[in-house]
This record gives structure tokens, C-alpha cells and sequence, in this order.
């Protein structure tokens, strides 16, 4: 009777850990992978230069790149879309880069990605944040506009 | 330029540099994306003087740009990154834009090179109006690029 007693607890015990095991292990990645994120968020932030919130920026869509969208919190993908609202345009397209890495888990940042388009579309440069921004609204599933022409960008001004 | 000359790895013989056209850009320009026949050994740049003439023949900008290639890759940081082009051209109409690129194993950047430089249209890209003078040495054959604004 003891005996069948202490391998129910056993067999118990073996589930719970099983259970709880996985979750541990992912909220540990989860927590590492966030606190990474956030603190390239603060380092674009608080960036002495724009070319060292350039490359802040640049480090947090090579840290997005390849990992579970959904590893990261709300709270990290709204802190990265807030980079958005930076004035530098090279930020906005490694930032917009970061968010297409994160798919349709960033897909609350699609609005203001579109909002950003014209602007960066008619910018004049060989390469502008819209090179970056079209390509994450399509990981988002969002179709962008097409782009303007020469003329276009014209008539805006 | 001895610094950056001192940086520099010797390149693969073999190396190529080719661009390579995006298919269906916006009317009325040309996007291309930068591509190396083998991957980089030690990083470096693609470098491209960039020399643009109106309509009417006279020279209006006159500089040079640069994209990062990282240790390993075939291509630029902004290909690596999910950029859809490297580089596009939209020019008023009748301006001729005439480029020549090569790619520089372990070139270290001058600093002279910024985004937004004055005397560019680089855009976000690293770039100067003043000639960097890079030694060619470790460098591949030019890509050379005339495209006419219609």
C-alpha cells in the first residue's frame, strides 16, 4: 500500500515537473531575449550621436532576426516601435527592419509605418527607411501602397 | 589612407562584385541590390563614386557612397537585414547618373563618410563629397552604371 502510495506521488511529481519545466525554460529565453531588446531600445536612446544610435538601431534588427516572434512582450514590441517617432531616417528603416523581423507580432506598429512611408518614399537619397518599411509591412501582412514616382514626389512638395 | 591601406585583407582573386537589378521598381527609376560572387573573409565596403549631370550637361552632384558587407556575407547589411534594394536611382528627367562601384576587403571606413553628407543624395548611406582616394589593391574589378532619368 506504501509502496503503490509513494509511486502516485512519484508519478505526480514527474508531471508537475514536466509541466512546469518547459515554461520555466521559455520564460527564462523570453525574459533574457526582452531585457536585451529593451536595453538596445534604451542604448538608440540615449545614443550620444546619430551614428551610434544608427548603429544601436542596426544591432536591434540583427538581435530580431531569426528569433520567435512570440518571445517577445507587447511591452518590448511597443517600446521598439516607439524608435519609430526618432527623427533620423537610417534609425527608422533599421528599426522598421527589426519589426518585419517580428511579423504579423508587430503588426501593431503597421500604422505608423504607413504614416512614415510617404515621407520616407520622397525623401531624396539612394536609400531611404522605405527600402526597409515596405518589405516589414509585407512580413506584417499589410500590403504597402505602391510606390510614388519622380513626379509624384514632386507634387507633394 | 596608409591606415586604411594597413587595415585592408587581401582579397579572393576570384572575387566579383555584380548588381543585380530588383524586378518591377517604382516607375521611372532603377533599384538594384548589391551581390559578391564569394563570401567577404574579413567584411568590408562596396564603395561607389556617383557623378550626376542635368539635362543640360553640367555636373550637379559629385561623391562617393558606401554600403557595409559583414564578415561572411554575400551581400550588404541592408540585403542581411530584409532591405528589398541597396540602391536606387529617381532623378529629375534628362539626368544621367554614372556610378562606379567597387567592393574593399577589410576597408575600415574614413570617417569623412556620414549619412546625410552635404554635397550628397546618399540618403541614409555613409557618404562624402570629398574623394576618399581608396587604394585599390584589395579591391575587386568596377561595376560601372549610366542610367538617363526618363
Amino acid at each position: 500500500m506504501r509502496r503503490k502510495n509513494d509511486r502516485m506521488i512519484g508519478c505526480i511529481c514527474f508531471a508537475v515537473w514536466l509541466a512546469t519545466m518547459p515554461n520555466i525554460a521559455n520564460a527564462g529565453t523570453n525574459s533574457m531575449l526582452n531585457s536585451k531588446l529593451e536595453q538596445t531600445v534604451q542604448a538608440v536612446r540615449s545614443a550620444g550621436s546619430p551614428m551610434e544610435q544608427i548603429k544601436s538601431a542596426q544591432h536591434l534588427a540583427e538581435l530580431t532576426k531569426g528569433v520567435a516572434p512570440s518571445s517577445v512582450s507587447d511591452a518590448t514590441v511597443s517600446d521598439i516601435t516607439s524608435l519609430l517617432d526618432m527623427p533620423e531616417d537610417a534609425v527608422r528603416g533599421w528599426v522598421a527592419s527589426a519589426l518585419g523581423h517580428l511579423g504579423r507580432r508587430a503588426k501593431v506598429a503597421a500604422p505608423k509605418l504607413l504614416a512614415l512611408l510617404p515621407e520616407a518614399d520622397c525623401m531624396q537619397g539612394d536609400l531611404t527607411s522605405a527600402a526597409s518599411i515596405r518589405p516589414a509591412l509585407k512580413r506584417m501582412g499589410v500590403e504597402p501602397p505602391p510606390a510614388p514616382t519622380y513626379s509624384d514626389c514632386q507634387k507633394r512638395r | 589612407m596608409a591606415q586604411n591601406q594597413s587595415q585592408q585583407q587581401s582579397i579572393d582573386p576570384k572575387q566579383k562584385l555584380t548588381a543585380k537589378n530588383v524586378k518591377h521598381p517604382p516607375q521611372g527609376t532603377t533599384e538594384i541590390q548589391w551581390q559578391l560572387s564569394k563570401k567577404s573573409k574579413s567584411g568590408g565596403y562596396i564603395v561607389q563614386e556617383i557623378t550626376t549631370t542635368n539635362a543640360s550637361g553640367n555636373q550637379t552632384y559629385h561623391y562617393w557612397e558606401a554600403w557595409q558587407v559583414s564578415k561572411g556575407s554575400k551581400g550588404t547589411i541592408y540585403k542581411d537585414q530584409g532591405y528589398n534594394y541597396d540602391d536606387m536611382f529617381r532623378d529629375p528627367s534628362g539626368t544621367t547618373v554614372n556610378g562606379s562601384a567597387r567592393f574593399y576587403e577589410g576597408l575600415q571606413l574614413p570617417s569623412s563618410f556620414a549619412p546625410h553628407s552635404p554635397g550628397t543624395i546618399a540618403g541614409d548611406l555613409p557618404a562624402t563629397s570629398v574623394n576618399p582616394n581608396l587604394p585599390t589593391t584589395n579591391a575587386t574589378a568596377p561595376v560601372d552604371r549610366v542610367w538617363t532619368a526618363p
